[in-house]
């Protein structure tokens, strides 16, 4: 079973989730109530500390499209430190120009 | 503190206020009831006393008048009547005498008639009445009778002015009550008004407001939002109730996740489902000769899948391939590749370009959802010269795989979803003896007990130099591997499809 560990820190309009583990169909639902959440109660910038992602598959790439769009014009979501396989699928999917990535 | 003890302290204070101020005024209005009737008691004194003073001036003309003038009994008359009169006046006028002085003056009153009968009118007329007219004439003459009856005189003029004195008193009491009875009214009223809006404001402090507040939660979650919590602040009944209520809204949310869960299982094993399965798999016709194909889909673990692919000839020399991927599984995903497979299929054999096929498949799908997405390959092979036109909406690459070549068909666009529109139509050729390998992340994303990728590597791997007679057997070795390295079913729907171009 795959595992999932999120750490939230909320700030005056934005917030920083680090995200350890793995996205999966199994594990995508709670970090969608995590990030849903956030934004709901008001965050209009959010990042996702990448560095201990391990593995992020369809599922996930649905999430980061729903927040995405979720945000609307006025917010940004920035994926930082995303490991190189995680980061190639954002770029042939193209959600790499709907979100900022930083190294 | 509860509510309905705060609610209970408020009334309590507003009973007493009412109370307080009721008592007070009952007692104002008898004070002031007292104050007229003694206002009325000497009026009627000074009426009597007046009457009294006329009555010992008749006792008094009337013996002077028959000791000194005729010896006339008819003078003698307002003599003793006046002394009955007096009499009764002195009876009527006692008991409204409410003060000890007062009764003590008029007692000087009448003890001063009668010392005036008892040594200056008796003796006088006495000797009048003897026929001692010169004797009677020289008591007379001494002015004691005069000197007796001025004393009376005196009394009564300090009586009258006592009286007066009184009568003054009690109407400026009458008017000091009737003012405090006024007062007394208006606390009353000023304290009901008071009372009244304190009352109000409590009210809609303690109880309104929280219950518009709580309503106003209730409706959002009804309104949809089932994951926010309802809670309010305000009196302890209250914000109970709200955690009651959202204890429920927390029930009906997993009810509805499971009831989610069971629809789902009850899909899968729906008859329906199982024609759906077999739709998603076409039944390949009409490839022209020198061409071979092959495909497979499996289909994550006891679900339908979320893959698509199709394989056609589009009637105008050319092959047509569509490889779809929805994300996620289900019978609604699964029918939405169908659909989306269906509409490329009649894109490309209407023959539009495939980076137009795609667009005007987006464009009918139109804002699918929220989480809704797909990746799709699309390509027209041409059957006589092995031109291969494409369009990758952020699909895994496809492959043409030669002996010692490898070329990667890449994405030409993003997945189909974003709103953003726009795929190029890209081009490769295949050569004779080349193998052309379309497939979904499933299959490459897969791992082992070990975390390794089943990978793109071993992919083509296993299709170089692969005979086109053994296209099918390539596939199900994929597949075989797949299923090897994932030994508690797989996790993702997993499509390969293989086109190879004759030697």
């Amino acid at each position: 079973m795959a595992d999932l560990e999120l750490e939230s820190r909320e700030s005056d309009d934005g917030a920083l989730v680090v995200v350890r583990g793995e996205v999966d169909v199994a594990t995508a639902p709670e970090l969608r109530d995590a990030l849903f959440a956030l934004v709901d109660g008001g965050a209009s910038r959010i990042s996702l500390d990448c560095r201990g992602l391990d593995f992020l598959d369809s599922s996930g790439i649905g999430v980061l499209i729903a927040v995405r769009k979720r945000l609307g014009d006025d917010g940004s979501l920035t994926l930082e430190a995303p490991p190189a396989h995680v980061r190639k699928v954002l770029e042939l999917t193209g959600v790499s120009e709907h979100v900022t990535i930083t190294s | 503190m509860l509510l309905r003890r705060r609610l209970l302290l408020l009334f309590v204070a507003i009973i007493a206020a009412v109370l307080a101020l009721g008592i007070s005024m009952v007692v104002t209005v008898r004070e002031r009831d007292d104050a007229q009737q003694r206002e009325r008691r000497l009026s009627v004194a000074m009426e009597r006393a007046a009457q009294l003073s006329t009555a010992y001036a008749e006792q008094e003309t009337g013996e002077r008048g028959y000791v000194l003038g005729e010896r006339s009994d008819s003078f003698l008359e307002p003599y003793e009547n006046g002394r009955a009169t007096a009499r009764r006046l002195v009876r009527q006028l006692r008991p409204v005498l409410d003060t000890a002085a007062l009764r003590a003056q008029l007692d000087r009153v009448t003890s001063a008639v009668t010392t005036w009968r008892e040594q200056a009118a008796a003796p006088e007329i006495a000797r009048a009445r003897g026929g001692d007219s010169e004797g009677a004439a020289e008591l007379v003459a001494t002015g004691n009778g005069k000197a007796l009856f001025d004393k009376v005189r005196t009394a009564q003029a300090t009586l009258t002015q006592r009286l007066q004195a009184e009568e003054r008193r009690a109407a400026r009491r009458l008017d000091d009550v009737r003012s405090r009875l006024t007062a007394v009214f208006a606390a009353i009223v000023l304290v009901a008004v008071l009372g009244a809006v304190l009352a109000g404001w409590l009210i809609r402090r303690w109880v309104t407001r929280p219950i518009d507040e709580l309503a106003d939660e209730v409706r959002r979650v009804r309104g949809g939002a089932i994951d926010s919590p309802i809670q309010i602040a305000g009196p302890p009944e209250l914000t109970s109730l709200a955690l009651d209520i959202d204890a429920m809204r927390g029930y009906i949310r997993q009810q509805l996740v499971e009831s989610e869960r069971s629809r789902q299982a009850v899909e899968q094993s729906a008859a329906v489902v199982l024609t759906l399965r077999s739709e998603l798999e076409p039944v390949v016709s009409d490839i022209p000769d020198g061409w071979t194909t092959a495909g497979r889909l499996r289909a994550a673990e006891g679900v339908v899948a979320g893959d698509c692919y199709d394989l056609f000839a589009t009637g105008r020399g050319e092959i047509g391939l569509v490889v779809v991927d929805i994300a996620g599984h289900g019978a609604t995903e699964g029918i939405l590749a169908l659909r989306c497979k269906e509409m490329l299929r009649m894109a490309l054999t209407s023959a539009t370009s495939p980076g137009q096929a795609l667009e005007t498949t987006a464009g009918i799908l139109g804002d699918m959802g929220d989480e809704v997405f797909l990746t799709a390959f699309v390509a027209a092979i041409d059957t006589r010269d092995g031109t291969v036109r494409y369009a990758n909406a952020g699909h895994p690459a496809a492959y043409i795989v030669g002996d010692d070549s490898v070329v990667a068909l890449e994405p030409t666009g993003p997945l189909v979803g974003l709103l953003v529109p726009g795929w190029e139509t890209a081009e490769a050729t295949m050569a004779p003896g080349e193998n052309l390998c379309a497939y979904t992340d499933g299959l490459i994303e897969t791992r082992n007990g070990d975390k390794e990728f089943f990978g793109p590597d071993r992919l083509v791997e296993l299709l170089q130099g692969a005979r086109c007679a053994e296209a099918p057997a390539v596939v199900k070795r994929c597949i075989d591997e797949v299923e090897l390295f994932s030994p508690d079913g797989l996790r993702d729907d997993a499509t390969i499809v293989v086109l190879c171009r004759a030697e």
